[in-house]
């Protein structure tokens, strides 16, 4: 991407709000989206995600802020006047319309030349490896292929902004994830900037360049899918990328290169490899991905940043095991390792007293 | 042999055949015998006596003989007052569903866009005339519409005219009567389509650049369309056939095939005559429904 498109944002929304009557549906959101990238709004059902992405398609009126899109602000702008189009959840193809014509539908709109739009129709079904299905009907579609069209209809008149609502939620697993690649493709080779509303941080982490986790109505962080998932603001973002163990506990100790948290879960004060620049004794949290630990029946070598348990339940996955481990305080921990990090001689079994440590450097602590 | 081994005839098999077995029976009690009656009829002549027809059989010489008369059909076809009739009937009825047509999608569309309790009572209003005789009805408008009647005495009272506007009797007290009593035939299958039309459809036509007339053109309308034409097949068959309206409403010189039917029937009692009538308006107006079928069938999802 380049660097000078890449500074001045395609969408600047600002302290945007929507209430329905009592309810704040969305809450005091600011944001820019940049040129060219996946951008995905990620949250559970009724976060305001989807009000947002309504907002900027223009069904929805913001009760307070406003939307600039491409400098030019959208304030009474209607949806079929907007540069922007939108990919609905349940798709939303015209079911009196054979595929060609549903992908048609923008630019008849527009009042194209015939000879252009039977021509840019095709290019577009080809696109998307619809051409040998222009002449059904959407009845006659799987859920894959009307995601498809669904997206060639969108995209036909070169929007400078996509929207898809829940683009992949109506497809099976398999096919969910070979069409994320499909879309990151399709993106790619057109270069246009996308929103995408998802409650799948699975979907969101493959898809999005970055990722703004919604709660309540507000923008919790926003971040690449690495930043968020590493460096998670707040517990909401720490739980709700991933999973992951929090023990809640106090700062003894905040130096510049290291930190102590007591947590009452834990047997002995979790040390830190990092300043956390938050006042004595404060209330924090410790996250602790459960990747991150180790599992092992010997005991560890540090003496630090570790605790004994005693196996609950074991969860074989295939590629890798999950471990819930009580602790001695009786807290529950959470522990994911590889299979093919097992040891042949180890075999860890139900009721096998085991030892968790974890590095220094994997501890994130949380003030929020 | 006891305990044969005749095929077993499975419950469902048997279930479906009692199921289907009672509308089969009230239609072949109901419709095809007596259709096939009035069939018979309009291939006799007429005599005096009672029946007021001749029979098609007839014994000579100790062999029956089947005598069929095509008079009927003849002066159908002879008469043009038939002709007529008939054609004034079909404009009539065109005319009132066009009508419907267009009072009754924008009522449906208002009731199907409503939010759930408004719905409710909207569609009640709708449904809540048939509570009242039919007869009735019609009467309350010869009330409303007469010289000396409501509509001529409030406008004679407010000043806006000074002579009673003549209306009653008229084509167009006719035409109000029909489409009165006509209208929930109309707006309640276009209620029922319109109702499940998905509100996503709009708004992505909006997103691809429609004005909102535009998305009725192109969406709406053309999904709506099973709902038109059930509405209007309904509206349209029972006003061609329309005899009560015309006749208290409607002028003395209204010519509906309805009519010119009664008074073969009563009038001249010449029986043959109307069944003629009847089977050759039961025919023309089949056509229509079945080719009305034929659409849907092939236009249903698989």
């Amino acid at each position: 991407m380049n660097q000078r498109a890449a500074a001045e944002p395609l969408i600047r929304i600002e302290r945007l709000a929507k209430r329905f009557g009592d309810f704040t549906a969305v809450d005091d959101v600011s944001l820019d989206i940049h040129r060219g990238e996946i951008f995905c709004l990620l949250g559970g059902s009724g976060c305001g995600k989807t009000t947002l992405l309504r907002m900027l398609a223009g069904f929805e009126t913001p009760s307070a802020g406003r939307i600039l899109i491409d400098g030019a602000d959208m304030a009474g702008v209607p949806p079929y006047a907007r540069p922007v189009n939108m990919m609905f959840q349940s798709y939303a193809l015209f079911p009196h319309l054979s595929v060609e014509q549903n992908v048609a539908f923008g630019l008849r709109q527009e009042g194209c030349p015939r000879a252009q739009i039977t021509e840019r129709v095709a290019a577009m079904l080809d696109l998307v490896e619809m051409r040998d299905r222009a002449r059904h009907r959407p009845h006659q579609l799987s859920g894959g292929q009307k995601q498809r069209v669904a997206l060639a209809r969108a995209l036909i008149k070169r929007p400078k902004l996509l929207l898809l609502d829940e683009p992949l939620a109506a497809l099976d697993r398999k096919l969910r994830e070979q069409t994320q690649f499909e879309l990151l493709n399709i993106q790619q080779r057109l270069g246009v900037t996308f929103v995408v509303v998802t409650h799948d941080q699975q979907e969101a982490m493959t898809l999005a360049t970055r990722i703004g986790v919604m709660n309540r109505g507000r923008i919790v962080q926003v971040g690449s899918a690495h930043e968020l998932y590493e460096f998670p603001a707040t517990r909401f973002v720490a739980d709700f990328i991933g999973s992951v163990n929090l023990f809640a506990g106090k700062l003894l100790a905040d130096e510049p290169d290291h930190a102590l948290v007591a947590a009452a879960d834990l047997p002995a004060p979790v040390y830190v490899g990092h300043g956390i620049d938050a006042a004595p004794d404060a209330a924090v949290w410790v996250a602790l991905r459960p990747e991150k630990l180790h599992i092992g029946v010997d005991e560890p070598p540090v003496a630090r940043n570790r605790a004994a348990g005693v196996i609950g339940n074991i969860g074989y996955l295939g590629d890798a095991s999950v471990y819930l481990v009580r602790l001695e305080g009786g807290r529950m921990v959470r522990v994911t390792r590889p299979n093919s990090q097992r040891r042949p001689d180890e075999n860890l079994r139900v009721n096998d007293r085991v030892w968790l440590h974890w590095h220094e450097s994997s501890c994130v602590v949380l003030t929020q | 042999m006891s305990g044969g081994s005749s095929a077993p005839v499975g419950p469902t098999r048997r279930g479906r055949a009692a199921v289907i077995a009672v509308p089969s029976l009230w239609l072949l009690l109901f419709f095809v015998l007596p259709f096939l009656i009035v069939l018979k009829i309009s291939f006799a002549d007429t005599r005096l006596g009672q029946p007021p027809y001749t029979s098609l059989l007839e014994w000579q010489s100790g062999l029956p003989h089947l005598v069929l008369h095509a008079r009927s059909y003849l002066r159908l076809l002879g008469d043009s007052l038939y002709l007529a009739a008939l054609l004034s009937s079909l404009r009539v009825a065109a005319v009132s569903t066009l009508l419907c047509l267009a009072l009754g999608y924008p009522m449906a569309y208002t009731i199907a866009r409503a939010d759930a309790g408004r719905r409710n009572l909207l569609l009640m209003l709708v449904v809540l005339p048939f509570w009242t005789s039919f007869l009735l009805r019609v009467y309350a408008w010869i009330g409303l519409l007469r010289n000396n009647g409501l509509i001529n005495n409030v406008l004679l009272a407010f000043g806006i005219i000074h002579e009673p506007i003549v209306m009653l009797q008229t084509d167009f007290a006719m035409y109000v009567g029909i489409v009165y009593s006509y209208l929930p035939f109309m707006v309640l299958p276009l209620y029922a389509n319109l109702e499940k039309h998905d509100v996503a459809l709009l708004e992505a036509a909006t997103d691809l650049g429609s004005r909102p007339w535009q998305a009725f053109l192109r969406v709406t309308l053309p999904l709506s369309r099973p709902g038109i034409i059930a509405g209007c097949v309904l509206v349209f068959v029972p006003a061609v056939g329309e005899f009560v309206i015309p006749r208290l409403l409607g002028g003395a010189d209204s010519l509906m095939i309805g009519r010119v039917l009664w008074d073969e029937f009563f009038s001249n009692r010449d029986w043959p005559v109307a069944s003629a009538v009847a089977i050759v308006l039961l025919l023309l107006l089949v056509a229509p429904i079945l080719l009305f079928q034929r659409s849907q069938t092939a236009r249903a999802p698989t």
